[in-house]
């Protein structure tokens, strides 16, 4: 085990490799340049030239590259032309909002679509499962963008339940200790803080939600279907169990695999809905950095926050695998 | 013989009358096994042989009723133990799945449940059937896995399915089936997926716990090599009508229906038999496709016209040998 985990961080190192030298190319390929960006418009060509040089704008990419990755190597990503602080402690100071938000919407999306295409499943051609295939393609096929707005106008504008943006009102009580809103109120034990936590949570989480259940379900529904019709579940009527005893024990187990499968790919989905999902929302989240970091040009920031991106997604997929392994034991004894 | 002396006769253990098995398609209804009648005594190691098509296996999930009533229906009467099974509430049904009445499949590489090991697959079925403990179900099961020649059952106990052969497999398949001391055991092509060699050894320890336990068997095979070695009583199925049933002896001894002869000449002569061929011309027709009279009149080189008029009636000899032909052979 303790080697397949050393040897898929090392396999991450070409792919990071691969990944930040894309963003530096694609970055400097994009019209615009930081320096004519950030500065003001009466700013002389000499100041923008000064400001060019600093950052090193002036240099060959190859030689922009190379120093990024000599200061990567120190887990240094730089620093943000915009907010002239490091790039490591902006996104730090990011992580908790945006790690927060996709855990409610991933804890959402897996209560919903699991339970959804389990039923859907075990009622096969029935009416149920009709109505469940309309909701999860519909959920499938809308853009989150426009599902967020939806959310916005109707539960918040029109029935004013939920905030429609931000995370917490200025002048939050609760002491931070982890970053993340809903916990800290715990530990704090303020139950009111936690509920207003999460009605400024609830419609950025249900829209990213929404796009995963659609998957999801639709993987549970038709991976509870295959394991259903395999020879063992066959055996264990023969063996006189009750269904519901077959489904819980024998059924689900076996569909379980597929469906792990595709919420580790659905995570990738998470990371980049969360970025239009944060813009939406106006969420304080890594998301909503990065988007500004592009707009303009601010590349250490961008770089660095892509960087995490894939360093955050290969670390999910590691997880993934690892939960493969304690659920089939056919991969378990495979590696001695 | 049963016929003699009907009175004095053990009751069977298992009895079909008259069993017809429909498969239902939404509004089509196809029948797949028509008016099949065999008892099955108690010890006794029955075996239902047919090609693949015959509708062997649809008898057996309907004696389990294994299959939902709205894609198989059953007419005609099963009973077990004198009870009608028909009409018996599934509650009921599933005392008897796994208890009195189990079942061995055909592939044992996917009869198992990968994700779980052995032993507790064992244990599954005593936890329904048995109020043992857990440690008395722990010892029973170690118990069932020395019976079916495991060297180290406790070890065994804890391996998963991919960790064992298929022959193991079967082996291990055979000991859940035995876990609750069954009367009545269906054996659906257990060798039919495993090499020769292990084919004997699965079927050696079936018919050693079948003597050792007097355990009624419904063998299910379309090999008629290991028929002739362990069967007693023999039904030949073809198009899901019984062509033939009788003791072993008489029906691959002296086999008086073509089909069967047609049969046994497929055996290789090393085997049995004496002259060999390659096969019988022709294909088992689909259940859609039923010519009128004797099914197999088409492949038959016995058949005349007659045998395509109306149903064949049933020849009964010596009161326990049936014969559905016009043209017996013998």
């Amino acid at each position: 085990m303790l080697n397949f985990i050393v040897s898929r961080v090392l396999g991450a190192i070409p792919v990071l490799l691969i990944v930040t030298m894309a963003i530096f190319g694609l970055l400097r390929l994009a019209p615009g340049d930081a320096a004519d960006l950030l500065l003001p418009d009466d700013a002389t060509d000499e100041q923008v030239e000064e400001m060019r040089e600093a950052w090193g704008l002036d240099r060959p990419v190859w030689e922009q590259y190379g120093r990024f990755l000599g200061n990567l190597a120190s887990f240094d990503l730089g620093e943000s032309y915009r907010y002239r602080a490091p790039v490591f402690d902006l996104i730090l100071d990011r992580l908790p909002a945006t790690l927060e938000l996709s855990f409610y919407a991933l804890l959402v999306a897996i209560l919903v679509s699991v339970p959804l295409g389990m039923i859907a499943a075990l009622n096969k051609g029935k009416i149920i499962d009709a109505l469940v295939s309309v909701f999860s393609i519909s959920g499938v096929s809308a853009p989150s963008f426009w599902i967020g707005i939806l959310l916005v106008l109707f539960l918040s504008g029109y029935m004013n339940l939920f905030p429609s943006s931000g995370r917490v009102p200025y002048g939050w009580p609760v002491p931070e200790v982890t970053g993340f809103v809903t916990l800290d109120a715990l530990l704090a034990g303020a139950f009111d803080k936690f509920v207003e936590g999460l009605s400024y949570l609830a419609l950025p989480a249900l829209t990213l939600a929404f796009a995963m259940i659609g998957i999801i379900s639709r993987i549970t529904r038709s991976s509870v279907i295959d394991a259903g019709q395999e020879e063992h579940v066959f055996t264990a009527v023969a063996k006189g169990m009750t269904r519901r005893a077959i489904v819980r024990r024998h059924l689900m187990p076996n569909a379980a695999i597929p469906i792990i499968t595709i919420i580790g790919l659905e995570l990738g989905a998470l990371i980049s809905g969360s970025i239009i999902v944060e813009v939406v929302f106006s969420w304080p989240g890594i998301g909503t950095l990065l988007f500004q970091a592009i707009s303009v040009r601010d590349m250490p920031l961008t770089t660095g926050i892509v960087a995490s991106y894939t360093v955050f997604f290969i670390l999910l997929n590691l997880m993934i695998d690892i939960v493969y392994t304690m659920f089939d034991p056919r991969l378990r004894s495979n590696k001695g | 013989m049963p016929g003699t002396e009907p009175a004095e006769a053990e009751k069977p253990v298992f009895s079909a009358r008259n069993l017809s098995i429909f498969a239902r398609n939404g509004q089509k209804r196809i029948r797949i096994v028509s008016d099949v009648s065999f008892d099955i005594a108690h010890g006794e190691f029955f075996a239902l042989v047919g090609e693949s098509g015959s509708g062997k296996t649809m008898i057996a999930r309907a004696i389990m009723r294994l299959l939902p009533r709205h894609m198989l229906e059953v007419e005609g009467e099963l009973s077990f133990q004198g009870r009608p099974l028909a009409d018996l509430p599934e509650a009921e049904m599933r005392k008897l799945r796994g208890g009195a009445i189990s079942m061995i499949f055909q592939e044992p590489m996917t009869s198992l449940d990968p994700l779980m090991p052995i032993g507790r697959q064992i244990e599954e079925t005593l936890e329904i059937h048995s109020d043992l403990g857990r440690k008395a179900r722990l010892d029973r099961i170690k118990e069932l896995l020395s019976e079916v020649r495991f060297a180290e059952p406790a070890k065994t106990a804890m391996l998963y399915p991919h960790e064992l052969s298929g022959g193991m497999r079967q082996r291990a398949m055979i000991a859940m089936a035995l876990a609750n001391n069954p009367t009545l055991l269906i054996a659906d092509e257990p060798t039919t997926a495993l090499d020769v060699t292990i084919q004997r050894e699965v079927m050696e320890i079936i018919y050693r716990l079948k003597e050792k336990h007097r355990l009624s068997v419904l063998f299910i095979s379309h090999d008629l090599s290991l028929v002739h070695q362990y069967a007693e009583t023999v039904g030949v199925l073809y198009g899901g009508v019984l062509m033939e049933s009788g003791p072993e002896e008489k029906v691959i001894g002296r086999s008086a229906h073509p089909y069967t002869a047609a049969l046994l000449n497929c055996v290789p002569r090393r085997r049995i038999g004496d002259e060999r061929r390659s096969g019988i011309a022709g294909a088992v027709p689909s259940p859609l496709e039923w010519p009128p009279g004797c099914r197999f009149k088409d492949r038959c080189e016995y058949a005349g016209t007659d045998c395509a008029a109306g149903s064949i009636p049933i020849e009964e000899r010596d009161g326990d040998w049936t014969i559905r032909c016009l043209r017996p052979l013998t």
